[in-house]
């Protein structure tokens, strides 16, 4: 009797073993299955982000494209008959000389002529950036901010530091920089109020810092991005830093608004 | 009749204190009882059910009736509760036909020493190895659907482990009943194998609070 009582203690504090080690094994295996499953969710999650990045740039790239398009056709075509128009104006005005009212209408046709050929060449202009393209990003702004200037209440101010004027990024950055910053600079003039916009652009160890700030009312970023109505400039903003590995930061300071946009590995074009 | 229950438990007072164990998992519950879940509503109704079924034992021993055909039945009912715990956790038909096949049998091993077919307290074994199997079954199914975060932390994990720590514990200790737990044993043996049950019991409850302090955190832990 003794010794089958010995085995059943013994056999006893086996099985107890025995369901610790169970136990144990089942921490240890969901433990593990969970990781797992986290760390394939993630690839997943980075395959569709990759994805959609891709086809964000796709996409914008196909409007770029489109933009140069629009661009050439309407300086080529447009640009074009409207110059061919001038010419026969030019001739008319010559011609009805002696009748002061056919003359004065055709010296308004070619005013409106001239506006026309102008605000073509202006489009044509904005929808692809010559400037940015042939001399780059700090003359592209420059030139830009100038324009801006002209036309609105707005001082524009634009510092740089360790960028000079020969300093070229891949097009694909500059583009990206220089739409963004159209798209702030219009939203600025279009909703704040803003007498003053400050930008600095800086470059150190392959990262490009650029600093927006206004004067104006400013404006909360999470009500305007909670409303699918509003919002589209910033959203567009996001896409395009998604694209060029960028971030942004929306700060309120005291008195208008500050983004702040930090665009990593932005590699220098040879 | 106090008087001659606190007697009997101050003699033999680890199975007093099995007896009173189960209190602590009661009041743990009774803490947490605003996360209640399904299962754990179930469970917390069998720690009751195991309570209030206690007392007879100690009124019997008190007054020295022999309760033996009534412990034996409690045992196997308690066992039985356990397991119908289980229809709540298993969602699966095919989970639950097996689940019900295996609690037709552990009812059947009551019924057999109800009506005393085999010698009353020689198949206690099986119902702890159906049970045990079913706490098996069910760490198998959770390891096939990883949607908890954090295990430790998932209430029925600890009412899993507790029900098979304690099945695969004490499954020798009945399945050798003639020379453990046998009534006419020598006292010696009888008590010290009693004793470990209780032993064993006592963990169990005190898994199962921990299960039940962990019913704050089941929704944040799981998927």
């Amino acid at each position: 009797m003794k010794g089958v009582q010995i085995f059943v203690l013994f056999a006893t504090l086996i099985l107890i073993i025995f369901g610790i080690l169970v136990i144990a094994f089942v921490v240890y295996y969901q433990r593990k299955q969970f990781n797992l499953e986290i760390k394939q969710k993630e690839e997943k999650q980075e395959i569709e982000l990759e994805f959609q990045r891709k086809l964000l740039e796709n996409s914008m790239e196909v409007q770029e494209l489109e933009r140069r398009r629009l661009a050439k056709d309407l300086h080529d075509e447009v640009g074009a008959l409207l110059s061919v128009l001038k010419m026969g104006n030019n001739q008319l005005v010559k011609k009805v000389v002696e009748n002061e009212v056919f003359s004065q209408l055709a010296k308004n046709n070619k005013e409106l002529i001239d506006e026309s050929i102008s605000l073509v060449r202006n489009i044509s202009k904005d929808l692809v950036p010559q400037t940015l393209e042939n001399f780059g990003l700090l003359h592209a702004i420059e030139e830009f901010f100038n324009k801006m200037e002209k036309n609105s209440d707005i001082e524009f101010k634009f510092l740089h530091k360790n960028i000079s004027e020969k300093l070229r990024f891949s097009t694909k950055v500059e583009l990206s920089i220089f739409r963004i910053i159209q798209e702030l600079s219009n939203n600025a003039l279009k909703h704040s109020d803003a007498t003053k916009i400050d930008l600095i652009l800086n470059y150190e160890d392959k990262t490009l810092f650029l600093v927006f700030a206004d004067n104006g009312k400013g404006f909360s970023m999470p009500l305007v991005i909670s409303n699918p109505k509003n919002g589209l400039g910033i959203r567009n903003i996001e896409s395009r830093l998604s694209i060029i590995n960028g971030t942004l930061e929306v700060l309120n300071p005291e008195k208008g608004i500050r983004y702040e946009i930090e665009i990593k590995d932005c590699h220098e074009k040879n | 009749m106090f008087e001659s229950i606190f007697k009997l438990a101050f003699k033999h007072p680890f199975i007093a204190l099995g007896s009173l164990l189960p209190l602590l998992p009661f009041f743990v519950a009774l803490y947490r009882r605003q996360y209640f879940t399904k299962s754990s509503k179930w469970l917390f109704i069998f720690l009751i059910f195991f309570m209030l079924s206690d007392i007879p034992l100690w009124i019997t021993a008190a007054y020295k009736i022999n309760n033996l055909y009534y412990s034996y039945t409690r045992d196997s009912s308690i066992f039985i509760f356990l397991a119908s715990i289980y229809l709540v956790g298993l969602k699966s038909i095919k989970d639950r036909t097996y689940l019900n096949i295996a609690i037709f049998l552990m009812v059947m091993v009551l019924v057999i020493q109800l009506l005393k077919i085999t010698e009353i307290g020689s198949i206690l074994w099986i119902n702890r190895l159906i049970l045990g199997g079913i706490s098996l079954f069910y760490f198998f199914r959770l390891l096939q659907n990883p949607i908890i975060k954090d295990i430790l932390r998932f209430p029925f994990f600890w009412f899993n482990s507790g029900i098979l720590f304690y099945c695969l514990s004490t499954v020798m200790i009945t399945f050798f009943y003639k020379f453990t737990i046998k009534a006419g044993n020598q006292p010696e043996s009888y008590m010290f194998f009693t004793m470990i049950l209780e032993y064993l019991s006592v963990s169990m409850f005190v898994i199962f609070a921990i299960g039940f302090w962990n019913l704050k955190n089941n929704k944040k832990y799981i998927n």
